[in-house]
């Protein structure tokens, strides 16, 4: 990955110089809040400014004693960089953002302008296999449309490998520094625990803990003979790993402690739900996932027939880096040296929010902890616990189309819903067309070790739904908006992931289904959602990593064909979240050959550049929010030379007839401005000449 | 109202992959014996208390547990500061509601008093 990110580096560099297409670049990428690196900028000296008479031995030398200038005059210790133009450079130095040192050098008044130079990245989705789609067999394999849920939402259709409820994972990452979510930012996942051994899992997990106590502990969750519910031999301990957690009919009807469950063989529902979150993403293998490099950590609190509050609960805490050093050593754990900034619950049960999650989301919240936990899958009755508690952001489980998939609880808990995996009505047999892919297990109880028991749920027996898998796509949207924005608190996380949820749809669902309505009692499946039972709408991780980060500059090229006299038409088409505004300001980077200048107004939405002759000139777009975010984009545009006309007398000889309509301009520009006329006047008079030019030759 | 009609009469259904399991959800595992079958015997409950006073003495929390329900308690795990989890025995379940009832009038003694009930993986 680090290689990739070298790569992508030079691509950026070699994208500031004047490429031969017309093509609008990535927008940039990096926030002041997290710019660790130091502060880098291009700066463009005006023309008549006396740092450009420095004398020095080489082009290096020279722009060093320009920044020594310019580091003088605001006071900041600056080193120069590559050159870009023979008038500009770029400009680094420390102990301020980007952003700071644009604005201070831009006030010189020997500077034409200073902008952000920022990364750019590819955009493409990731290599990821099985992301993009998975081959179907008859009894194995798929689901054909790969990981649809972190793909950009489009139209229902098994032809484009899109569907509505898709959270937009993908366009959210090219927006994420370095093109990942943050390698510092932890994600505790509550579950069943990990398998280690799964390849597409270990590049990003951190040290867990195993919070299952003996079922007979008898003091601090440390003693006791009775394992059952661990099935891993020992109490508390630093191993999280899953050791299963199938039931047989003995167990069931022998052990007091399973009497509730059914018979079944291991989920390993932890490695599945922590793979979502956090399995590696473009390494060539398997699944991307939503965090995208965040950090995942496991904690073991669900054992044989789940597991009990008080383990849940210290493994809240615990993850959290919440607990004071008395109570660590009271519980005889170690201090958890990755305190995770999002815990990621899909667990719960029926009944209301008991008073010990209650206080533990006091101590969370204090902490600027997210918790994001699971509706329930008991087909459209009120939301279960922990979900239902004050601070949790409660997640309901969406259809591929968008509508309330039949086993999701709702109510007016939920924040923000999310695709949990759903079949379409199919036949036995068939494949199912809509699960969450994500890592698994092939062991039926115990698991198969090594690298031949990692799978892959698929499109059968091991097809993925529930709600369980809603809440790992909003904890991994919540890690990346922290990404951004690690000053964020669990309320603004929340209220981003809610400003920016997709309206729900009202058609799409199924032939005949309703519109949801609140809990009666009995079972509601599949219904069209309301944002009073199933949140503020459906997940869309870009527009809240958008809406975290600031508005991000792009520019789009208006004009199909600019050539060399004509005015070439240049709009922004900046990503703007929801409540964000911004302000513009155009410059030209570098003219090359082709004279360019802008034509009128340069803070504006739009900008006229005209170029006079054929050849490349780059652009910059550089707009800052509502938040003072500021963001720049630059393109490069290729301008072709103006038609030669026919010649008037034909034989081509050496005479005014050879002159162009942009010879013609730019002399009367030079001869207007020396006379002192007004810009707009020179306009006027241009566009004058420039007819009487084409009426000229036309005779 | 009595824990174990309260918690049975709620309408409950499969939250995990397990399409009935959740009958019996939560604490009531241990608590509550199901209706088909013989009649109930000792039963453990395990329930979790918020001191009124913050305390780290297993033994003293065990002991005042003891007192106030009337049945045996043993300590099971700090989970917090103020909350700890235990272990009741009683001869039955109506028992145990009846211990839980005298735990939670015991204001002075104890803020809160709550089941420590068993949580399951939302997959269907």
């Amino acid at each position: 990955m680090r290689r990739m990110n070298q790569r992508v580096a030079a691509l950026a560099a070699a994208m500031l110089l004047p490429l031969a297409a017309q093509a609008p670049m990535a927008q940039s990428v990096r926030p002041a809040a997290v710019d660790a690196a130091p502060a880098r900028v291009i700066v463009k000296y005006r023309a008549d400014s006396d740092l450009m008479k420095k004398q020095a031995m080489t082009a290096t030398g020279r722009r060093t004693l320009q920044v020594q200038a310019l580091g003088e005059r605001i006071g900041v210790a600056l080193a120069s960089g590559a050159g870009v133009s023979d008038r500009s450079h770029v400009v680094t130095a420390r102990g301020l953002s980007s952003a700071s040192l644009a604005a201070r050098l831009s006030a010189l008044a020997d500077v034409e302008y200073a902008v952000a130079d920022e990364r750019k990245h590819i955009v493409a989705a990731p290599n990821d296999p099985f992301y993009a789609s998975r081959q179907v067999d008859a009894t194995s394999g798929g689901p054909a449309v790969g990981q649809w849920y972190l793909k950009p939402p489009g139209p229902d259709g098994l032809a484009t490998n899109t569907a509505p409820a898709a959270i937009n994972a993908e366009q959210a990452w090219d927006l994420l520094s370095g093109g990942v979510g943050s390698p510092s930012l932890v994600v505790a996942v509550l579950d069943s625990g990990l398998r280690f051994d799964h390849p597409d899992l270990l590049a990003n997990v951190v040290p867990g803990y195993d919070m299952i106590a003996a079922d007979d502990s008898t003091g601090n969750g440390a003693g006791g003979s009775d394992f059952s519910t661990a099935n891993d031999g020992n109490g508390r301990d630093s191993d999280p790993s899953d050791s299963g957690d199938f039931i047989t009919a003995a167990e069931k009807a022998n052990n007091p402690n399973f009497g509730s469950c059914d018979v079944s063989g291991s989920s390993w529902h932890g490695t599945q739900t922590l793979g979502l979150i956090g399995a590696t993403t473009n390494n060539a293998v398997g699944i991307a996932s939503v965090g995208n490099g965040v950090k995942v950590m496991p904690v073991r609190v669900l054992g044989k027939c789940g597991g009990y509050d008080s383990d849940i609960l210290v493994g809240m805490l615990w993850a959290a880096g919440v607990y004071s050093a008395s109570e660590l050593a009271t519980l005889g754990l170690p201090a958890n040296p990755h305190p995770a900034r999002v815990l990621s619950m899909s667990l719960g049960s029926t009944g209301s929010c008991s008073q010990p999650y209650r206080d533990a989301m006091t101590r969370l919240t204090a902490a600027n902890v997210v918790v994001v936990a699971s509706a329930g899958n008991t087909a459209g009755h009120v939301v279960g616990t922990p979900a239902n508690c004050p601070g949790i952001i409660a997640v309901a489980g969406l259809r591929h189309v968008g509508d309330k998939v039949g086993f999701s609880d709702l109510g007016p808990e939920i924040a923000i819903s999310a695709p949990g995996g759903n079949c379409v009505l199919i036949n036995d047999g068939e494949p199912c067309l809509y699960p969450i892919m994500t890592t698994s297990n092939s062991g039926a109880q115990t698991p198969v070790l090594g690298a031949a028991g990692a799978i892959y749920t698929d499109s059968f027996d091991t097809a993925s739904l529930g709600t369980s898998f809603s809440a790992p796509l909003v904890a991994g949207a919540a890690s990346l908006i922290l990404s951004v924005k690690p000053s964020m608190t669990p309320a603004q996380v929340r209220s981003t992931l809610q400003a920016t949820a997709r309206p729900f749809p009202t058609t799409g669902g199924s032939a005949g289904i309703q519109q949801c309505v609140a809990p009666t009692g009995v079972d509601q499946g599949e219904c069209y959602c309301t944002t009073s039972l199933c949140g503020a709408g459906m997940l869309d991780v870009r527009a809240a990593v958008v809406l975290a980060t600031g508005v991000q500059a792009q520019i789009s090229v208006a004009t199909a064909s600019p050539t060399a006299g004509q005015p070439v038409t240049i709009n922004s088409s900046s990503v703007i979240g929801a409540g964000q505004s911004a302000t513009y300001l155009w410059a030209i980077v570098s003219a090359g050959t082709t004279g360019a200048t802008i034509s009128g107004a340069n803070n504006a939405d739009t900008v006229t550049v005209m170029p006079t002759a054929a050849g490349t000139f780059t652009v910059s777009l550089t707009t800052t929010d509502n938040n003072n975010y500021v963001s720049t984009a630059i393109t490069a545009v290729t301008v072709a030379a103006a038609p030669v006309p026919p010649s008037s007398s034909g034989d081509g000889g050496g005479g005014g007839g050879a002159l162009g309509v942009g010879w013609l301009m730019l002399l009367l520009s030079a001869v207007l401005a020396l006379a002192g006329i007004s810009h707009l006047e020179r306009r006027r008079a241009a566009r004058a000449v420039s007819g009487s030019a084409r009426a000229v030759r036309k005779r | 109202m009595p824990l174990l009609v309260s918690r049975g009469a709620r309408p409950v259904r499969a939250w995990l992959a397990l399409p009935l399991a959740a009958v019996a959800v939560g604490a009531l595992s241990a608590c509550a014996a199901p209706a088909a079958e013989p009649a109930p015997g000792p039963v453990e409950v395990r329930l979790m208390v918020k001191l009124t006073r913050p305390s780290d003495d297993r033994a003293g929390i065990a002991a005042e547990v003891s007192r106030v329900a009337g049945v045996p308690a043993s300590y099971r795990s700090l989970v917090s500061a103020n909350w700890h989890a235990l272990s009741l025995r009683c001869a039955d379940p109506s028992a145990c509601d009846a211990a839980i009832d005298r735990l939670r009038q015991a204001r002075a003694s104890f803020e809160a008093v709550e089941l420590d009930g068993r949580k399951r993986g939302a997959v269907m």
